[in-house]
């Protein structure tokens, strides 16, 4: 007979000893508990959002900086899709969970909300959705030298690739070559390094140098990369801001992060957008034409000095507005 | 013992991992994980049914699920029942990659990585893991159940030396991320216990 591990009891003798009762644990109160935790941990959840959100939020900054499963999970989705190759995704499950290096990808524009289609621009004051473009298109494949009404600046347009010697493949290559160190991050949504023939007479919204081109960056701020969808070019305050070209106004906003904005609509699918004003001179529906002053230039939203950040999308793709116009 | 058998029980275990989950990765995350486990061991269980044994007992716990069955299997069949819950979840993680990529479903992608990850983590070769069983079977069948047990205690000495390792290294590298360590530690003890009782069992049946 197999004893397990309790001496036999001696016989006749019985020690006089504390009774020290050890129950087993009924087996069922394990669970019990555990299930009361469970509840009690959905129950705090829904209950208390905002102090259940902001621990969360702590835990996982902790956490966060250095996991981030989700992703890795994700990214091993895909290659299991077919849609990423499997070693690809390997070490990119591998730098998310592990975050090994320390630079993190962050989405700039899009996140507050601000697009340049007619479903939804909040925080906006003034939203006005312009039903039909009513100018005559302009369709001026030479365009000369213009200068701006600074008077004292020359600028050119995409158009004129004779004029400044570049042609369009190499303006394109020369900007690919100077986000090289970028190129393992593939581009955002919606944008492109291309340059498609937009096919308008436009002009340089601003006289001004740029200080932010468009495309990948190295943040200042803890070493981060964030994608910059327009530029951003330094003026001073108060300066005018033009119209690019000939269209109307879709919508005049306010956003946190862009501050007070206006976006222009063109011919042939194209959108212009002016951020960070300090004024806007023009409303909604307004026809405007080329060089017509639409604002002046500030620093609202989340501009780090006055400067105008200037966006070119064609058909919601945002191309590169410095393709198009030249600034020294 | 005057207790009633119980068929089904989930460990406390299982019920602390899902409230971790849920707490730092979001219901969505417990849920799709919870999704995983359970195609997994019926993958085990339709293999158990298939091979006509009957289901006595099932015990969820935080990471495995123990089914304890009737009917004794050759090692064959014990390779086939071992396999079938990596391959379940392979198979779901491949359907569940289809879906993502021609519906584009943000949960198949989430649902083909778990998936993945579940079934290719099944298959490393330490006991108390499914690719451990398989090993162990196939050992049994070419050398006999005693040599099987001592080739099996090298590899899950490999297998947890190589875990600590990579835990010990992402820790050092990250400068805080313990989870691959944890993993370690957990496959240590599971493996340990495993270890003790496969054992035990084997020294029963042939003392």
């Amino acid at each position: 007979m197999v004893y397990e591990g309790k001496p036999y009891p001696k016989r006749g003798k019985r020690k006089k000893q504390a009774r020290i009762k050890v129950e087993a644990v009924k087996p069922g109160a394990k669970l019990l508990v555990c299930l009361w935790v469970l509840f009690l941990a959905v129950l705090v959840k829904f209950v208390f959002p905002v102090t259940t959100a902001n621990i969360q939020e702590t835990v996982l900054a902790f956490l966060e900086n250095s996991v981030d499963y989700s992703s890795a999970v994700r990214v091993l989705g895909e290659a299991v899709s077919g849609e990423k190759d499997f070693i690809e995704a390997l070490s990119e499950a591998y730098d998310y969970a592990f975050k090994l290096g320390s630079d993190e990808v962050e989405v700039y524009a899009q996140d507050d909300g601000l697009e340049a289609d007619d479903s939804d621009i909040p925080e906006s004051e003034l939203y006005y959705n312009v039903p039909s473009a009513t100018q005559e298109p302009q369709i001026d494949k030479q365009d000369a030298t213009l200068t701006d009404s600074q008077g004292d600046k020359e600028v050119t347009t995409g158009q004129t690739e004779e004029q400044n010697g570049d042609s369009p493949e190499n303006e394109v290559s020369a900007f690919i070559e100077s986000q090289e160190k970028y190129s393992e991050l593939g581009l955002p949504e919606n944008v492109t390094y291309e340059k498609p023939q937009l096919n308008i007479d436009g002009c340089a919204p601003v006289a001004g140098v740029v200080t932010s081109h468009f495309g990948y960056r190295d943040h200042p701020v803890e070493g981060e990369i964030i994608f910059h969808y327009g530029t951003d070019i330094g003026a001073d305050k108060g300066q005018e801001v033009l119209a690019f070209a000939d269209g109307s106004v879709y919508a005049i906003g306010d956003s946190s992060s862009y501050g007070l904005y206006v976006i222009l609509q063109h011919d042939n699918g194209v959108e212009t957008l002016y951020a960070h004003l300090d004024s806007v001179e023009v409303e909604g529906g307004d026809s405007v034409s080329k060089g017509d002053k639409i604002g002046t230039v500030g620093d609202s939203g989340n501009a780090t000095g006055p400067c105008l950040h200037f966006e070119l999308t064609q058909n919601e793709i945002y191309l590169n507005p410095e393709y198009y116009v030249k600034w020294e | 013992m005057g207790m009633k058998q119980k068929i089904f029980t989930i460990r406390p275990s299982f019920f602390v991992l899902t409230a971790m989950i849920m707490l730092f990765l979001g219901i969505r995350a417990a849920l799709i994980t919870i999704i995983s486990i359970a195609i997994h061991e019926l993958g085990h269980l339709i293999a158990v049914w298939l091979c006509g044994g009957s289901i006595r007992k099932l015990r969820i716990g935080a990471l495995e699920a123990e089914i304890f069955f009737t009917g004794s299997f050759s090692y064959g069949k014990d390779i086939l029942i071992a396999l079938s819950g990596p391959i379940a979840s392979l198979i779901a993680a491949a359907i569940s990659g289809s879906i993502a990529n021609y519906f584009g479903f943000e949960d198949a992608y989430y649902l083909a990585g778990i998936n993945l990850i579940y079934g290719l983590l099944n298959l490393l070769p330490s006991s108390p893991l499914d690719g451990g069983r398989v090993l162990s079977s196939i050992l049994a069948l070419l050398f006999g159940p005693f040599v099987a047990d001592k080739i099996q205690s090298v590899f899950d000495l490999i297998c947890c030396v190589i875990a600590m390792m990579a835990g010990i290294y992402v820790f050092l590298e990250t400068g805080r991320n313990l989870t691959l360590l944890l993993c370690a530690i957990l496959l240590i003890s599971n493996c340990c216990k495993t270890r003790k009782s496969s054992v035990e069992f084997r020294k029963q049946c042939f003392s």
